[in-house]
């Protein structure tokens, strides 16, 4: 029943015109590696303020929280571009061990938005107000830097899986 | 007798040499976006461009000097090819001139006191250029670029 699903999806006229244009294709997976590289970079800042591997003149809390809303703009940036790259070929990721992979990882980071929301990210004032950070705070940007880390190289390996014959593609 | 480059016997080595020239760029360009976005007056306006660059440029250096490294590794596989490919050459300029951008205008106009129009003016062209590299980065497969 997903898979008929998918089969539908990506025989929509849109995604077919997609999938079919030279140029759009690539387009549409640039513009997804741009918005995670500026993702990217915030991510890991955010990450090492909670390591507290900054220098003392910025503050930790400071950019920890102003970084909440600009991550999540770039994530759904990034996502959606993903979207519509699984849209087009979406019979073909079905079957991608690595794109499972990869959605995977995306789950276990929602997992770890629910454990550290309230216990670190709500709570970076005081977190990162005196001394070194929590052990708590250390195993988020720990467990946060290896997911996306993981994301990026499954996101990768998805290109390197040959696609199965007798796909459904208009 | 000639040696043969590892990356073309193996093709799990050329995966982790362009998983490492991924998040070396993902590391470079990211920091760099997040001193342009401040210079832009859209993130941390508590955080002073000139502090967010002072920290972000060890760890924006150390992204380029990976995803440089990585990248020659992945061009010496087949250096023909990307000879001869106009999108890789675009590339190459584009990343050129991002980083004789960065190393010179971009370090005035994150110092206190910088004109923030200016400062404006250089993260925008900043930002496109290194945008700029990723997209050839994925066009150079089919050559994209190269309208024939």
């Amino acid at each position: 029943m997903l898979l008929t699903l998918l089969q539908s999806i990506q025989n929509i006229s849109f995604f077919v015109y997609l999938r079919s244009s030279g140029y759009l294709y690539p387009i549409i997976l640039a513009f997804h590696l741009s918005a995670i590289s500026v993702f990217g970079g915030m991510i890991v800042l955010s990450d090492l303020c909670l390591l507290s591997w900054i220098p003392p003149h910025l503050s930790g809390a400071a950019v920890v929280r102003g970084l909440r809303t600009p991550k999540r703009i770039g994530l759904l940036i990034a996502a959606t571009f993903g979207f519509l790259l699984f849209c087009c070929k979406a019979e073909q990721y079905y079957y991608n061990v690595y794109f499972r992979t990869k959605l995977l990882l995306l789950a276990l980071v929602a997992v770890h938005a629910l454990i550290f929301r309230h216990r670190v990210y709500n709570r970076s004032n005081e977190m990162l107000a005196v001394g070194p950070p929590s052990l708590q705070a250390r195993v988020a940007a720990f467990l946060s830097l290896l997911l996306w880390a993981g994301i990026l190289t499954a996101g990768r390996a998805i290109g390197y899986v040959p696609a199965p014959r007798g796909l459904h593609f208009l | 007798m000639t040696a043969e480059n590892p990356l073309n016997l193996s093709e799990i080595d050329y995966i982790v040499a362009e998983c490492f020239h991924i998040a070396g760029f993902v590391l470079a360009v990211g920091m760099t976006a997040i001193v342009d976005l401040r210079l832009l007056g859209l993130i941390l306006p508590k955080q002073s461009p000139h502090q967010l660059a002072s920290f972000t440029a060890l760890w924006m250096a150390g992204g380029l000097v990976v995803a440089v490294f990585s990248g020659f590794v992945l061009f010496s596989v087949d250096p023909d090819s990307y000879y001869t490919n106009f999108t890789f050459l675009v590339k190459m300029a584009c990343l050129g001139l991002a980083i004789i951008l960065n190393y010179t205008v971009h370090i005035k106009v994150v110092l206190p006191g910088a004109s923030p129009r200016h400062g404006k003016i250089v993260a925008g062209v900043s930002l496109a250029l290194w945008v700029s590299i990723v997209c050839c980065g994925i066009f150079i497969a089919g050559d994209l670029l190269h309208i024939r």
